[in-house]
């Protein structure tokens, strides 16, 4: 069976190849994709899937209903680029200044549009549903969190699980990795600003000067982990030595 | 962790400018950790200006929670890749990659899981551009197998695939 998988992935490889780049070529960027919705559209056309498409952004979720009831699973590929410029010399490269897909979303859509076709023919060996969500704005816009919040991950019926694949270009090709628990982090960000008095620089004894406590901060901060929890009352001690060392400060 | 990537004050040699400015990336891999991460960071901000007779001021922009894989996903991902393509197919992470993912999302509310699918182009050896570079390149013969993947992970959850 997964040797039949492999061959009939092989045998959509032209249409994998030729979606993958059309929309390499035009790349979008954020949450309003409508060329790459349209190539979507028209990749899934003739499987008679059931598509529901987001109101708030250019995403849709294509569903194959197997032959008989069972569990709702949820495939996502994203759609939408970057904003760069492409320098691969590719013969399909990005034709939009500034637009690039250079994280793999465009391999991700095809990938998931021809497991669409694939599938489809399995209509009549699968028990449940599978629920293929075409996702735009995942480069910081949070497109999944739009179309969870608007109903429409649900709408088809509550995936009962859901599987995401990611191109590495840092692993060997064809391989698959994965892990439990933590795969990828949070990322958050801070806006810092410190703030003195500022002025000419002859009479610096008047003036407050943003720059010690600043320099400081990156010195010892760059690469900070909370992880030491011993971290907070340490820099406490350091700071009380500091005023007191530097008392004209 | 957090990465200091941006700092800037001033505009010339002989004006002491007002404020001084930091840009910094926070990233954690569980929730906990974040939320200490944030804290300790906004508060050192605040607090060590005011050690030196200034004001700290902090704005905290919220990105994309950790992805955390269940368990009963990630081990249907390996038995799936397994499946297809051998042990030496599938590479169980040591570690987590420090990139982040909406995906996340969606894992917060079901089950499941998120995998990566190597797509090194020949001959690169480890050493290709990677994702959101300018020269990032895409093994597009690697392309099959993720979309059997695809396919084996529903079978493999729906019907029982042997």
């Amino acid at each position: 069976m997964y040797e039949q998988l492999l061959t009939e992935a092989q045998a959509l490889q032209s249409q994998t190849v030729a979606l993958r780049r059309e929309i390499h070529r035009e790349p979008e960027l954020g949450l309003d994709l409508p060329k790459t919705r349209a190539k979507v559209l028209d990749g899934l056309s003739g499987l008679g899937l059931e598509i529901n498409q987001s109101q708030a952004t250019t995403g849709l979720v294509a569903i194959l209903r197997g032959a008989r009831p069972g569990p709702n699973i949820l495939l996502r590929g994203d759609m939408d680029a970057l904003p760069m410029s492409e320098d691969t010399g590719l013969p399909f490269a990005s034709q939009t200044p500034g637009h690039m897909h250079a994280c793999g979303h465009d391999a991700h859509t095809s990938m998931l549009a021809s497991a669409a076709h694939l599938l489809s023919k399995h209509k009549e060996d699968i028990r449940g549903n599978v629920l293929f969500m075409f996702q735009p704005g995942e480069e910081g816009y949070g497109g999944a969190k739009i179309m969870l919040d608007e109903g429409l991950i649900e709408a088809g019926g509550k995936p009962d699980s859901v599987f995401a694949l990611h191109v590495a270009p840092e692993l060997p090709s064809g391989i698959i990795a994965c892990r439990t628990g933590p795969i990828l982090a949070a990322v958050d960000t801070v806006h810092g600003r410190i703030v003195g008095r500022g002025g000419t620089a002859r009479c610096r004894i008047t003036l407050q000067i943003p720059y010690p406590s600043h320099v400081k901060w990156c010195r010892r901060y760059k690469h900070w982990s909370p992880d030491n929890s011993a971290y907070l009352s340490q820099l406490w001690r350091q700071l009380v030595e500091y005023r007191l060392a530097r008392p004209t400060m | 962790m957090a990465t200091v990537g941006r700092i800037q004050a001033g505009t010339t040699n002989n004006v002491i400018p007002e404020a001084a400015e930091l840009d910094i990336t926070m990233r954690s891999l569980s929730e906990d950790t974040r939320e200490r991460l944030a804290s300790g960071v906004c508060n050192l901000i605040e607090q060590i200006p005011v050690a030196h007779g200034l004001q700290g001021e902090v704005k905290l922009k919220r990105g994309y929670p950790p992805t955390i894989n269940h368990a009963a996903g990630a081990e249907l991902v390996a038995k799936a890749a397994q499946g297809l393509l051998g042990t030496e197919g599938y590479r169980l992470m040591p570690n987590p990659d420090m990139a982040s993912e909406d995906f996340s999302y969606l894992l917060q509310r079901y089950n499941g899981a998120f995998a990566f699918l190597g797509v090194a182009p020949p001959g690169t050896d480890g050493k290709a551009a990677p994702c959101h570079s300018n020269h990032m390149l895409v093994d597009e013969d690697a392309m099959p197998i993720g979309v059997a993947m695809h396919a084996a992970i529903v079978f493999s959850s729906l019907s029982g695939l042997t």
